[in-house]
């Protein structure tokens, strides 16, 4: 019968392989110029317990002198579970996520922000959230974003950063315009939809 | 009661054709504004054209009713014949599947060509299912015309061997920004090496590099031999075979790089 012992000690050797598999991949000491970290909001969802451990790898290798900002970015259903806008047709919006679910938004901020906090033990960094939306959804994600910030800077969450968190955004365009009517394309909208 | 007539022209009238410019393009965002203005008078209406034009994206998935209704070349044929083709800086041509045998020279038959040429002023281009080996030898004389100002290929499962892809990126001597999209990764077969295909330019290639599914580490080697080595400020890199080779390559040039956790051995 394996002890517990045993079973710690082998569980301990496959992570020390595992980060060093990583490293291979993702050594990011001999890259000087490295300014920024990108990631989604998304990809940390879905790698789930995982996403600690690979950004604490990566981010270990990064020149420890230098600033660095790790931006995360929230796309529309990052933010809501119905994302539309009042100024106008949603229906792109609406067709982008079409088929996804939504999910536990408390419980998949809270966990985010357990990574980042898991991140920072690694290095230090400024934290950016990114709202990357449609056009049209600019404010309403930026405001959203602020309040989940702040409501999580108000209970001292981010008290372990050492810069203050910014909140900024990417405005998505649509990839058509005006001319796709004119030209006779129709479901132009929808191809954006598409096209985002 | 009447109504007090101005006493002379707006003064907004008096600005210099390229302050109104640089105001408009403030609503460059805001397709009804831009609209609004470009039928206010022919100074505004020059401010706004670049804006409302700047993009034009043709689908031509064959699962959509409505695309059957405005078949290729139809919504290339009728920005020609409006005259809007020289005002698009981004063309796309989107397929959902494969539409047939993929965007090949059948594509641009005469009168096709003509239209496709009159794309003189485009920065990005994006073909799905771009057959670049069936435009093979002539492809120069399809897309030559883009050389002076192409700054984004944006190509979706582009099929052929990497020295003609390579061929293709080196087309283009102002080259900043590649995206290679391929919805899964996939093993591609590369046919007898041409010795006579050289890349006419090294584009400088400093901008953006997005990768998607990638798997054609040969490529990405070519381009090192070829180009002299990798300058890319930004990457985005999700399911990249040769994440390492990039690092090593953008060692001193690298400034942002996107990644996945969902994907932690890239592969």
């Amino acid at each position: 019968m394996i002890s517990q012992k045993e079973t710690r000690t082998n569980s301990s050797e496959q992570s020390i392989a595992d980060n060093q598999t990583l490293l291979q991949h993702f050594n990011l000491s001999q890259n000087k110029s490295l300014q920024t970290l990108e990631t989604t909001a998304e990809s940390i969802d879905v790698a789930d317990d995982t996403a600690s451990d690979f950004f604490k790898t990566v981010l270990s290798s990064v020149t420890p002198s230098a600033p660095l900002d790790v931006v995360v970015v929230y796309r529309d259903i990052d933010l809501s579970d119905m994302p539309h806008c009042s100024q106008c047709d949603s229906r792109p919006v609406r067709l982008r996520h079409f088929g996804r679910k939504p999910r536990d938004r408390p419980a998949r901020f809270q966990h985010q922000f357990k990574v980042f906090r898991e991140m920072h033990s690694a290095r230090d960094f400024r934290l950016v959230f990114c709202a990357d939306v449609f056009d049209c959804m600019v404010m309403d994600g930026l405001k959203t974003l602020e309040r989940i910030v702040k409501a999580e800077e108000a209970m001292g969450g981010l008290g372990y950063l050492l810069q203050e968190p910014l909140v900024i955004f990417e405005r998505r365009t649509l990839r058509t315009r005006y001319i796709d009517q004119n030209a006779g394309c129709s479901r132009s909208r929808a191809i954006s939809a598409t096209a985002l | 009661m009447p109504i007090a007539c101005p006493s002379g022209p707006s003064p907004i009238s008096q600005l210099p054709q390229e302050v109104l410019e640089a105001i408009i393009s403030f609503f460059v965002y805001d397709t009804r504004s831009l609209l609004a203005c470009s039928t206010t008078c022919r100074s505004w209406y020059i401010a706004a054209a670049p804006q409302l034009h700047h993009s034009l994206t043709i689908d031509a998935d064959p699962t959509y009713p409505s695309d059957r209704n405005h078949p290729w070349p139809r919504p290339l044929e009728r920005s020609y014949e409006l005259g809007l083709l020289p005002l698009v800086k981004r063309f796309q041509i989107r397929m959902g599947i494969a539409n047939d045998a993929g965007f090949n020279p059948k594509w641009l038959a005469e009168p096709n060509l003509r239209y496709f040429s009159a794309l003189k002023n485009l920065q990005e281009l994006g073909i799905d299912y771009f057959r670049v080996s069936d435009f093979m030898p002539t492809i120069q004389q399809c897309f030559g015309h883009f050389s002076p100002t192409l700054r984004f290929p944006a190509l979706k499962q582009p099929m052929g061997s990497c020295q003609q892809i390579l061929y293709f990126i080196g087309l283009f001597p102002n080259l900043q920004d590649l995206r290679l999209h391929y919805p899964f990764p996939r093993d591609e077969e590369e046919g007898s090496v041409d010795t006579t295909l050289i890349p006419l330019f090294v584009p400088p290639l400093r901008g953006r590099l997005t990768l998607t599914c990638f798997t054609r580490v040969k490529l990405l080697e070519d381009m090192v031999t070829f180009f002299g080595g990798l300058r890319f400020r930004h990457m985005d890199l999700f399911r990249v075979k040769c994440v390492r080779l990039l690092l090593d390559e953008c060692r001193e040039s690298l400034e942002t790089l996107k990644l996945y956790p969902s994907d932690p051995y890239s592969e």
